[in-house]
């Protein structure tokens, strides 16, 4: 989920073409501006899901990984969203309807600028090889 | 989110207050399912309501500056940005002001098509209120997760219908959120016919779904709470308004779009950051849902019609805001109607867009956005460049008219307890899907009462 032009909001549509662009053949990558019915539809039609979001938050810890078949997500996560529901009300409510995949994993990396019109940040973009790595292995393990 | 919400009675004397009254205060952090950064503050002392804010916080954005010196062909992108769920309302009312500058006048196809792309926004948007915002308000639910635990079939046919929306926004405009298709003249591009006829199935089951949540929005119970109010929206002699008709108003205003500033006015108060906006010859009026009922219920399709005849709603029933609902969804069922209309003759004849030569002017572009009328103004330089923007958005027009209705609610519900109130309140804004768009709210009441 990301917003292309608001600075490390950018995040996982750069990480999604990357992941495009090497010919990913172990999974499917798509990308979503998060609205709530297009997450519906992907949490329903996929037996496992990673969400992968960039998010504010004053936590120490660069990437946090949730699953969200069990945990609560922190109200952080869907805090940089410019819509009036986010991620966190769109998991619920794929609970709520019984809805929700198999495995609902969601990764949430932390930006520093989530300014309009602003490029991604150095930080972010020595993370992408890491997030990468990360979402192959949770695949491959599964 | 009201779970979230931090509840304080305060119990004593303020300072400066008469002997004996009290103070109570209900501090609600996050005024939950609405778009935008704003805040309530009602103060009562005894039995008389005191001051009655409708506050919006939410930081000036500077669209209207940072227009100026951009090409008119920008305008509609930019001003697009200024709202993820009606974002199509902005780009119709720039373009249209543009194409009224410049002369240009559309074919009949690319009108049709703008109204197509008009009735997904308002399927979409109004969708997500009534179902996701505004329903859980009479079901007693905090919000649409647990009203779904409840009611998961009404939910689920909800999301069906705000998606049916974004698909059509998204044939259209080329995605769904800020929609990319749209140009000064037309379209960049015209919709594939076989790809939009791909919608006409997907349509007559929302238009079924629609027809259905017009019967379930009609057994909701509705406070017994009339206004009499100005109602202002454009009308027109054949069709149910959208992008086009002159604006009037039940109190005799009856206007073309370019004379709207002679007619309107915008004040600033010091505690909103969107002006308000008033007539200026009689002060607050109404636009939106309920105004657009009020003047144009006779252009709306027969089974339309039929259906608010089902549910025994009258044009009367506008002058109850908590009404609202059922309108909405009035107007999502006309606009799956009218979708099939328009993709059933559409055939793609072209051309995309009409050319036209850059020259200077002043020009005015007014539609329906799903909150009602949506004004813009720019006055063009002869190479092409805005020197002048003024946009005037639905929610800022409201303003005025929810005080008033808060005011009027207050008076109604005085002896309720604080939860009530305080949730009528709430409801009360609610009533008009108001988009300031994004995030936090604050809602506060304070009351100073004789009787402790």
């Amino acid at each position: 989920m990301a917003n292309p032009n608001r600075g490390d909001d950018a995040f996982s549509w750069i990480v999604a073409d990357q992941l495009i662009s090497g010919g990913e053949t172990l999974f499917s990558v798509i990308k979503s501006s998060g609205d709530i019915t297009d997450l519906l539809d992907i949490f329903s039609s996929h037996r496992k899901v990673i969400v992968l979001d960039a998010m504010e938050t004053d936590d120490l810890v660069p990437i946090k990984k949730w699953d969200a078949k069990e945990d609560s997500l922190p109200a952080s996560l869907s805090g940089t969203s410019s819509h009036v529901l986010g991620v966190g009300q769109a998991i619920e409510l794929s609970r709520a309807l019984d809805k929700i995949p198999d495995e609902l994993i969601v990764i949430g990396v932390k930006g520093v600028n989530f300014q309009m019109g602003e490029e991604l940040s150095s930080g972010m973009r020595s993370m992408i090889p890491e997030v990468i790595a990360y979402v192959r292995q949770e695949f491959a393990t599964s | 989110m009201s779970s979230d919400s931090e509840i304080k009675i305060k119990a004593g004397i303020r300072p400066g207050a008469q002997s004996g009254l009290k103070t109570r205060t209900i501090k609600v952090d996050y005024l939950a399912r609405v778009e935008g950064e704003g805040s309530l503050y009602i103060r009562t002392k005894g039995q008389e309501i005191e001051e009655v804010q409708f506050k919006i916080f939410e930081p000036p954005r500077y669209f209207e500056a940072l227009l100026r010196g951009r090409d008119l062909t920008e305008a509609c992108d930019i001003t697009s940005r200024i709202c993820g769920i009606c974002p199509i309302a902005y780009q119709m009312s720039a373009v249209q002001a543009m194409e009224s500058a410049l002369g240009i006048e559309l074919t009949n196809e690319i009108c049709e098509l703008r109204r197509l792309i008009f009735c997904g926004e308002w399927i979409e948007s109004h969708t997500l209120h009534v179902y996701m915002l505004h329903a859980p308000d009479f079901l007693g639910f905090e919000d649409a997760i647990t009203m779904a635990k409840k009611y998961p079939k009404v939910v689920s046919q909800g999301l069906q219908l705000k998606k049916i929306g974004n698909d059509l926004m998204k044939l259209v405009g080329g995605r769904e959120i800020h929609p990319i298709n749209v140009k000064v003249g037309g379209f960049y591009k015209l919709p594939d016919p076989s790809q939009l006829r791909k919608m006409l199935e997907p349509l007559k089951q929302a238009r079924d779904i629609a027809a259905e949540t017009v019967r379930f929005v009609a057994n909701l119970e509705f406070p017994d709470f009339e206004r009499d109010y100005e109602f202002v929206s454009f009308f027109h002699p054949k069709e149910y308004p959208i992008n086009s008709g002159r604006i009037i108003s039940n109190r005799g205003l009856d206007i073309e779009v370019p004379s709207y500033l002679d007619h309107f006015q915008e004040l600033h108060v010091a505690r909103s950051n969107a002006l308000h906006s008033v007539l200026k010859e009689r002060g607050e009026y109404l636009v939106g849902p309920l105004a657009r009922y009020f003047h144009n219920e006779a252009r709306l399709p027969e089974n339309v019609r039929e259906c608010a005849r089902d549910i025994n709603f009258e044009v009367k029933d506008c002058r109850n805001p908590f009404k609202s609902i059922i309108v909405r969804s009035l107007e999502i069922l006309f606009a799956c109607e009218e979708s099939l209309r328009i993709i059933e003759a559409y055939s793609a004849r072209g051309p995309a867009f009409v050319n036209y030569e850059v020259k200077a002017g002043i020009g005015h572009g007014c539609t329906e956005a799903p909150r009602g009328l949506l004004y813009h103004r720019y006055e063009i330089g002869s190479d092409g460049k805005i020197k002048e923007a003024k946009i005037i958005p639905p929610t800022s027009q409201n303003q005025k008219t929810i005080e008033s209705d808060l005011f009027e609610v207050v008076r109604h519900y005085f002896s309720s307890s604080e939860n009530e109130l305080r949730h009528r309140c709430e409801q009360t804004v609610r009533n008009y899907d108001p988009c300031i768009s994004c995030a936090t709210h604050f809602l506060k009441i304070e009351r100073e009462d004789a009787n402790p």
